[in-house]
């Protein structure tokens, strides 16, 4: 395993060999600042330029041409990280060496040539997509704990620019046209910051190589900032909300001032893994373990936003005695009441999954992705450090300063 | 031992038998960080009884779901605090027809195979630790009941089969696990988790000096003489209903149309020959690149959330297809078109070679996760053939076998289709 972060004119790129995979693992993002009056032509970019290109006019030619390439697959996304508004194009292939196919790499990133330099902007093609995004923000519906979730943050986060989805407003769809689209892919093009990650058996002159032929990006301003500190919304009340359901579904956010690029950071994480983010944490051994109250429970850390979230599946009686437990859990937190083994075991299991991450090509390129926002070096030995490195007295001083934000809660109609 | 090498994948295997019968398998990858073990029995949901000399038990619903749950428990003691305190992460499913325990580690192996091995051969139930369960449970239940996907997919269960268990939801009902007791586990759980049916497999950063280890570690099950019974009735060829649907608090329709299939695999090695070929016909008629599929986004009735998949097991067999629509109906009858036109498959040669190719791209691609491998193994392992003949078994698949396949799901008496709508009907 070996890791290269070359910086460039237009962003990063990065090398990470290893012949460990079957695959090779190629991904482009084009990133800048969220913009509210372009985050939904920009959502729709990535798919409209997916389905078909000028070489390849209708959708079944597109896929068919992955096919041929042994399934490769080229995924496209519209990501958010912290306030930085990605696009993503993730080029996926088979090592040729086990196909016995010579040129499949080179076909791959060809053919991923042709979707960035080539689009096709057509109409249909873009009321489709249209119509996809606009069902996939109806079947958050669908999802209660997604929807519970989404119900918090557009409460606490109101006419903040961080309430926002990667794949903007529905209400803007039906004003975007192809000219937008065009617009919008110009503007990426020329202006976007663009990383590169490469994850396979590659060398390094293969890289220089196709930087060379097909990366020729100009130069632009890369710096760009993720973090929000804007304070959210205090609800004193929780939030209640009536639907069929038969599970209660609670969502909480916690305010907690720590950001990435602190270096209280990974007190933070070793605080969040002690309070929920294992199967040994306090809630889920209080809640669900010693009282059965709910199935599931866990808290997750925002650290571009500075929230720590709860969330569980609470049968609908036991609401109340809940959000007691995890209050009580919270105090104990702040009263030091916290174990040498509580934190040992939160400290091997930020670092089990941080080794582990290793092992799977996603994984790896979300750490790069993080990696370059933050214009740091990929250094798994010096992350490690720092989680076994936090104190128990670093963590008893963070919890002071988590403060309630607001409760929600999605519960069964009433009677 | 045995060793096995696959030089195309550059994989090799080994395989031994512990004394007390359990399968064991290990796969090096001295390349990855971590090793990742399952420890599964072929004991599932759909085991409805125990057959031993004098005496047969039938079992409740959910009992091996309930059974995986409580294996944790160690007098009070949640057995997941041992794994962390070894740098393992634990966890465990259950399938219709497989309960499978696992673990991933970056340190301690043998500590944490340990762990894995008491805890699953030497449980202890208790009445508290069975009661406290229950609730648990009770919430798992209710969590799936606001489940639209979950719960069309049962909806449509019913509809294919009259009395085969697969119809049944794997967590059972509140109403059934409540009769489930500490001795009922005790029992079930000599004669479900015997070794001699059970298999070990690890992967990752591995070797075979494990197996050393292994050999010290005693497992004393008394000879195992019942067996399982996952259908006492004999499942008719007809489905059970056509249509059905149900409402709940979503804004968008779920619509699942299954096809219930023949059983067409008789053994288990025609098992994964049978599920490359229903899915190589899948994707020719609704993959991506497929006509139908492009028609049907054309319309408006699918989005991204579409999919088709095929299941074959030895005593029952189907195929679903379905997402989310705001069109359910006029989805289901275009579903009923396809299936039944003429020349819907493109059988061109150089279309099947590409969609072959696909195939096993797709393949090797998820071969780099440890997780599928070790879940996969088990159930493929045959004697003659193992997961990693997938190519050597798709390669040799014929026109023919496509061909013959379609015949099998042009039956439209044996189609059914599940709808959830929503509460203020759109659809």
């Amino acid at each position: 395993m070996n890791v290269i972060q070359k910086k460039t004119p237009f962003g990063t790129v990065n090398l990470f060999q290893t012949t460990k995979f079957k695959t090779v693992r190629l991904r482009v993002t084009f990133r800048r600042l969220l913009d509210e009056d372009q985050v939904t032509t920009r959502g729709l970019l990535p798919y409209v330029m997916q389905a078909v290109n000028k070489r390849f006019k209708t959708r079944n030619q597109f896929y068919a041409r992955l096919e041929e390439l042994y399934g490769a697959t080229l995924d496209v996304v519209a990501t958010r990280t912290g306030l930085t508004h990605n696009i993503v194009f993730d080029m996926h292939v088979v090592d040729q060496n086990i196909v016995n196919e010579q040129t499949l790499l080179q076909e791959a990133i060809e053919l991923l040539h042709i979707v960035l330099f080539e689009p096709y902007f057509d109409t249909t093609i873009l009321e489709e997509e249209k119509r996809k995004v606009k069902e996939h923000f109806l079947a958050i519906h669908s999802d209660k704990l997604r929807y519970s979730f989404k119900q918090l943050k557009d409460a606490i986060f109101r006419n903040q620019i961080y309430r926002l989805d990667a794949l903007g407003k529905v209400e803007d769809l039906p004003n975007i046209t192809v000219e937008h689209l065009k617009q919008a892919y110009f503007d990426m093009i020329q202006n976007d910051r663009i990383d590169i990650s490469i994850v396979g058996n590659i060398g390094i002159d293969s890289v220089e190589k196709w930087l060379q032929k097909y990366w020729l990006f100009s130069k632009r301003d890369s710096s760009l900032s993720v973090i929000d500190k804007t304070k959210p919304i205090v609800y004193n009340n929780p939030i209640i909300e009536h639907q069929t359901v038969k599970q209660a579904k609670l969502t909480m956010a916690y305010s907690l001032p720590v950001y990435i690029d602190q270096k209280e950071y990974q007190i933070a994480s070793v605080l969040n893994t002690i309070l929920g983010g294992s199967s040994e944490s306090i809630l889920f051994q209080k809640l669900r373990e010693e009282l059965g109250k709910v199935y599931f429970i866990s808290s997750s850390f925002d650290p571009m936003k500075g929230v720590l979230y709860i969330y569980a599946g609470v049968n609908q009686g036991d609401v109340e005695i809940v959000f007691e437990e995890i209050d009580a859990c919270i105090k104990q937190l702040k009263q030091k009441n916290v174990s040498d083994k509580d934190i040992s075991l939160a400290k091997k299991w930020l670092s089990q999954n941080l080794v582990e991450s290793l092992d799977s090509t996603g994984s790896i390129l979300a750490r790069l992705s993080v990696v370059d926002l933050l214009n740091r070096s990929f250094d798994i030995n010096e992350s490690l450090k720092q989680i076994n490195g936090v104190s128990k007295e670093e963590i008893q001083n963070l919890s002071q300063k988590i403060t309630p934000i607001a409760k929600y809660v999605l519960k069964g109609e009433q009677a | 031992m045995k060793k096995t090498t696959y030089s195309t994948l550059n994989e090799t295997i080994l395989s031994w038998q512990h004394p007390s019968g359990l399968k064991v398998f290990i796969l090096p990858k001295k390349e990855y960080h971590k090793t990742y073990v399952t420890l599964s029995t072929p004991f599932g949901s759909n085991v409805t009884k125990l057959h031993c000399e004098k005496e047969t038990i039938d079992l409740p619903e959910g009992i091996a779901h309930f059974m995986e749950h409580k294996l944790f428990d160690r007098n009070g003691e949640d057995l997941s605090a041992q794994f962390s305190k070894h740098s393992a992460q634990v966890n465990a499913y259950t399938m219709n027809n497989r309960t499978t325990y696992l673990f991933s580690c970056t340190d301690y192996l043998w500590e944490n195979i340990e762990t894995l091995l008491d805890m699953v051969f030497f449980p202890v139930f208790s009445k508290e630790g069975v009661q406290k369960e229950q609730g648990i449970i009770t919430q798992e239940i209710l969590m799936y009941q606001d489940d639209s996907v979950n719960k069309a997919y049962l909806g449509l269960l019913n509809q294919l089969f009259h009395t085969h268990p697969v119809r049944n939801d794997i967590l059972g009902s509140v109403d059934s696990i409540k009769s489930i007791t500490p001795s009922l586990l005790a029992k079930v759980h000599k004669i479900a988790y015997h070794p001699a049916k059970m298999t070990l497999f690890i992967t990752g950063n591995a070797d075979e000096g494990i197996i050393t280890k292994l050999e010290k570690f005693v497992i004393d099950f008394s000879n195992e003489t019942c067996k399982q019974i996952e259908n006492a009735e004999k499942e008719p060829d007809t489905i059970v209903k056509s249509h059905g649907e149900t409402m709940m608090d979503v804004n968008i329709p779920d619509v699942l149309f299954g096809i219930k299939l023949p059983n067409i695999a008789s053994s288990s090695t025609l098992i994964l020959r049978y599920e490359l070929i229903g899915s190589l016909y899948l994707d020719s008629m609704l993959g991506k690149s497929s006509n139908a599929y492009q028609n049907l986004l054309k319309q408006g009735l699918i989005n991204d959330d579409f999919g088709a998949n095929i299941t074959i097991e030895k005593d029952y067999a189907f195929i679903l297809i379905g997402g989310q629509t705001m069109s359910a109906d006029k989805l289901v009858q275009s579903l009923k078109q396809i299936l039944l036109s003429e020349n819907i498959v493109d059988y061109s040669k150089q279309r099947f070679i590409q969609l072959k190719r696909a195939f096993i791209g797709r393949f090797v691609k998820s071969l780099n996760s440890l997780e599928f491998i070790a879940n996969q193994y088990p159930k493929y392992h045959t004697k003659q053939h193992t997961l990693f003949d997938v190519i050597s078994i798709t390669q040799s698949i014929t026109l023919e076998d496509l061909i013959d396949f379609e015949r099998l799901v042009k039956d439209k008496t044996h189609y059914s289709s599940f709808i959830i709508k929503p509460k203020t009907a759109t659809s």
